[in-house]
């Protein structure tokens, strides 16, 4: 029965193994961002130096999907998997099908590169198998990719391109709105990090505006929470206080949305109400004016490859601005008890 | 008892380094001998040796991503955990680590 036990282990880890992928492509995406950012500046000019950034930085914003599908098939059948992998999502990428295809591809060939190589031979066949199982499987898959899976996937895609190019104004704030609950209900969890993949996933389709409401709300959670801090001392332990005075300047400088647990973690649901409220309305102005990002980068080198920085600063700092205040009205109508949390804090 | 962790997370940049440092204080407050690596999209590699990992008693893997060189751990004591669930508890991650290298 080890065939159904490792099928069901593999697919129970299914979110692990995509999230190995992801990890694995963010390299390469920031790569590929930055140097399409650099060139950018040089326009469409005919010197050599513009074209090698641009060329470099489509290369990087191009195969990213198929490095996903090769980390995602290598995290299911270790190193056999890469190859399979890398050439599946490339299929994947050529017949339409996109990033949706590459993951699937991915998972399948991965699965299959694992059962194949557990097929048992006789011994003097058995020591080949491993150079020629991985053929077997992205023999496989490339018939799943292009026959079958494939066709539905790549007019999903097409149809979700099309329809996240055709928002307006009025859908991309929609958009904000609804990642802004997601980037601000858990802190960096699940959630977030659905949301962040899915901004960096569109970007295969050339959509850049949901990595742009993105960045700008990534920071809302633990800025905000600092700069309730600031307005209204009374409200926060002696250990909260001194971690945002210490924690703001991080904040900015790695730009990363963990850094607010620790201010978060003693009174979760108020500080969650005005986290996802701060980012909402971040998300919904940087929406609505159309914000893009080409590079999934966080903190300071966010700052240069935005389309429009100023919509990214005005953003941010209403959300920011509408987290601290809401989470101190709601700390204020609250009994928390301060001196009961220090008394806590010292005992410890 | 000599523990080796290893921590990898989606980017590298939180989650790794936040059950790094938790863990290594728990360890300290229980007199354990712990040595750590990172790993993670974003992260500098920092590699346990060979000789780090034969030495340990017990290896606790705290993971969101699947962990690069897996081989090196043929034949340890390996104690695999969500990274998640090791910063939610890390006395009781600390707690089965122990039962582990207990249990001979």
């Amino acid at each position: 029965m080890t065939f159904l036990e490792d099928t069901r282990d593999i697919f129970k880890n299914i979110g692990l193994h995509f999230r190995t992928g992801v990890s694995y492509m963010l390299p390469i995406l920031l790569i590929g961002g930055f140097f399409g950012s650099v060139a950018v500046i040089g326009k469409d000019s005919d010197v050599e130096i513009w074209k090698m950034f641009k060329n470099v930085g489509e290369i990087g914003l191009k195969y990213f999907v198929p490095i996903m599908a090769a980390y995602v098939s290598f995290s299911i059948a270790d190193t056999p998997g890469i190859a399979p992998g890398f050439i599946v999502g490339i299929l994947a990428q050529q017949t339409d099908s996109g990033y949706l295809g590459a993951l699937f591809g991915g998972i399948f060939v991965g699965y299959a590169t694992f059962m194949v190589l557990k097929i048992k031979l006789p011994e003097i066949i058995q020591s080949t198998w491993g150079m020629i199982a991985p053929v077997f499987s992205t023999l496989i898959v490339a018939f799943l990719i292009v026959f079958v899976i494939g066709p539905p996937l790549a007019n999903l895609m097409t149809a979700i391109g099309n329809m996240l190019h055709s928002l307006g104004s009025k859908g991309n704030a929609v958009l904000g709105a609804i990642m802004g609950v997601f980037g601000g209900i858990d802190y960096g969890g699940p959630f977030s990090k659905t949301q962040s993949t899915f901004a960096t996933a569109v970007m295969d389709l050339k959509s850049y505006i949901p990595l742009g409401i993105t960045a700008a709300f990534v920071t809302v959670p633990p800025l905000g929470l600092c700069l309730a801090t600031f307005f209204k001392p009374k409200l926060y332990t002696k250990t909260e206080r001194k971690y945002a005075k210490s924690s703001w300047v991080y904040t900015l400088v790695a730009g990363f949305t963990e850094i607010a647990i620790p201010l978060a973690a003693n009174d979760i649901i108020r500080c969650t109400v005005a986290t996802i409220l701060g980012c909402v309305v971040t998300g919904v102005i940087a929406g609505f004016f159309a914000l893009e990002l080409y590079t999934p980068v966080l903190g300071i080198p966010q700052w240069f490859f935005f389309n429009k920085p100023l919509v990214y600063w005005g953003s941010l700092s209403v959300g920011v601005i509408t987290t601290a205040l809401s989470v101190n009205f709601l700390k204020s109508i609250s009994n928390r008890n301060i001196e009961e949390l220090e008394k806590q804090e010292e005992s410890i | 008892m000599k523990i080796a962790l290893i921590t990898a997370c989606l980017a590298g940049l939180a989650h790794s380094k936040m059950a790094a440092v938790a863990m290594e204080k728990e360890a300290k407050r229980r007199k354990h001998e712990i040595v750590i690596e990172e790993q993670g999209g974003h992260k500098i590699p920092v590699k346990l040796t060979q000789a780090q990992i034969d030495e340990a008693d017990v290896i606790i893997l705290a993971k969101a991503v699947s962990i690069a060189g897996k081989d090196r751990l043929n034949g340890k004591k390996v104690l695999e955990v969500n990274i998640n669930r090791v910063l939610r508890d890390v006395k009781g991650t600390m707690d089965k680590a122990e039962k582990l290298f207990k249990q001979g």
